[in-house]
Order: structure tokens, then sequence, then C-alpha cells
């Protein structure tokens, strides 16, 4: 976690050096591309994990309702949030 | 649209590649996942960098960002419990502990198979923790696949808070990118906050029987 963002603090110097150069305009279709390897390489290691694929339709199921769910009361709260603090505040 | 069709087919063809064993040994075992994520994360910085926006994006820190978390938090743990009742097999805490991973499926499932064991037996243990595992990369799946929508529907903290505590590394991109880049900071403090909420949160929540 710590490398992680010591790498993206290290962009953000490297960024702000090369600002005023052309080329950094097109960081932001690298940025898509780069995410889309990233997904592929998550879905060659869940497809390629025996135990989670075997698992995944009994356990899965399950699993799936409690993501869902927990993800949507997050997703309520925000809108809360937002609403009561952000927005006002924001044009 | 067409970009998170683009995501979800590359997300597609993976599962497909890596089921069907088409690839080296080397490509699976994560270290490639963390290469690429530390390129990804190269690139947001760059992004940032070379923002202009840079100093009015640091002037939007404010104390109120600190509801973002809390909302995460009691959102989370509050909708774990009402489905609980849904879910016959397992309790009220055991589904609340499975919702407090927030995403962190690594540390989360260890958490609940080797906490649970004790109470509930190694075989549902076991089954906890696999159920904490998937629930947990559903969350983040779910964030890397739906941020569009959730920005539509529930404003952009939408994919902040359903990103839980991979905001600052792994769902940190399609924050900045489709909730945009003044949101940045605070997906960083919420998921440096949510991080630390799950080795507190988790053993709390398997310490009941």
């Amino acid at each position: 976690m710590f490398y992680i963002l010591a790498i993206m603090f290290l962009g953000i110097g490297l960024g702000y050096l090369i600002r005023n150069w052309r080329g950094v305009e097109h960081i932001s279709t690298t940025t898509t591309v780069t995410i889309m390897i990233l997904l592929f390489v998550m879905g060659c290691e869940i497809g390629a994990n025996e135990t989670l694929m075997r698992n995944l339709f009994t356990l899965g199921g399950e699993a799936l309702v409690i993501a869902v769910a927990a993800t949507l009361g997050s997703l309520v709260a925000a809108k809360v949030v937002y609403n009561k603090a952000f927005k006002s505040k924001r044009e | 649209m067409k970009g998170s069709i683009l995501i979800v087919g590359a997300f597609v063809a993976g599962c497909i590649a890596g089921r069907l064993g088409w690839l080296p040994n080397w490509w699976l075992g994560g270290a490639l996942s963390l290469w690429v994520l530390y390129a990804l994360m190269l690139q947001v910085g760059i992004g940032i960098g070379s923002d202009s926006r840079l100093k009015e994006i640091f002037r939007s820190i404010t104390p109120r960002t600190l509801l973002v978390p809390c909302a995460t938090i009691v959102g989370t743990i509050f909708a774990s419990f009402l489905i609980s009742f849904a879910l016959a097999r397992w309790s009220a805490t055991e589904v609340m502990a499975v919702g407090c991973g927030f995403g962190y499926y690594s540390l989360s499932s260890i958490l609940v198979s080797s906490l649970k064991e004790a109470h509930i037996g190694l075989q549902a243990a076991a089954e906890l923790g696999t159920i904490t595992l998937m629930a947990n990369v559903f969350r983040e799946l779910m964030t890397l696949l739906f941020a569009p929508y959730m920005v539509k529907w529930f404003s952009p903290l939408g994919p902040i808070t359903a990103g839980g505590a991979t905001t600052i590394d792994v769902t940190l991109p399609v924050i900045t990118r489709f909730s945009g880049r003044d949101w940045l900071f605070v997906a960083i403090l919420h998921g440096v906050l949510v991080d630390f909420s799950v080795p507190f949160l988790v053993p709390f929540f398997c310490s009941f029987n």
C-alpha cells in the first residue's frame, strides 16, 4: 500500500516537471489502457484459481448478495452525505 | 459507455484465458498484476502532477471530507445487518464481518477464516472465509465496472464509498476518471481511514458467537 502511494507521489512530481510538454495530454488514454490490462490480469488470476472457480457458484451466490447489499448501503450513505454536506457548497 | 464495455471485455477475456490455462505460470501469482498496478499509479500521478488545477484540488480538503469514510462504514454495517436476515446460514455479526472487509479481500478473508474457527468450526470458518474473499473481490470489481453509473445515480462520492479500502490503490484510477480529479484527495483520505478500520472492525464482528 505504501509503495503504491509512493509511486503515485513520484508520478505527481514527474507530472509537475513535465506539465508544459504537449505529450502529457495523452496520459488519460494510456491510463485507460492500463486499467484494461490490469482487469485482464485480474481476470486471469481469478479464472486460473481452481478453488475459487469451483466454489464460485455455491458460496459465490451468498458472497454476491452480501457484496451488493454492503455496496448499496455505502452508496446510499454517500448520496445522503453529498446532499447534506457537499452539494450546497459546490455551486 | 464504450470505455466501460472495453473494461468489462478485458476482464471477461482474462477470466476465460485463465480458466483455459492459456497463460504461462509467471503470468499468475500476483506479481504481474502488482507491476501493472505500479505502472497505473505512476500514470495516475503524472496525470495529477501535470494538472493545472492542482492548487485548487489541495484547497478542497476540509473537515467534512471525514464524513465520507463514516458514510462508507455506517452504510456497509447497516446494510450487512439488514441483508443477514435473508441469509439463513449465517448470523448478523458474521455477515457484518464479511461486509467490513470493504474490498480488502486478502486481509479480511484471512481474518475471518482464522478468527471464526474457534466459534463455528474449521469447515464453516473456511466457507465464511471464502465468502469474505469473494464478496470483497466482487465489491472491488463492481466499483471498477460500475463507477460511471455510481456517479450518475449516487453523486461523485458514490464510487469512493463503494470502493471502500481500495480507493487508495486499485479503484483510485476509476474514481479520478469518473468522479473527477477534484475528488482525488478525498478518495485517498477515505482509503487510508477505511483501510485502517478493517483490522479493527472484522475481528470485532468475529468475536460474537
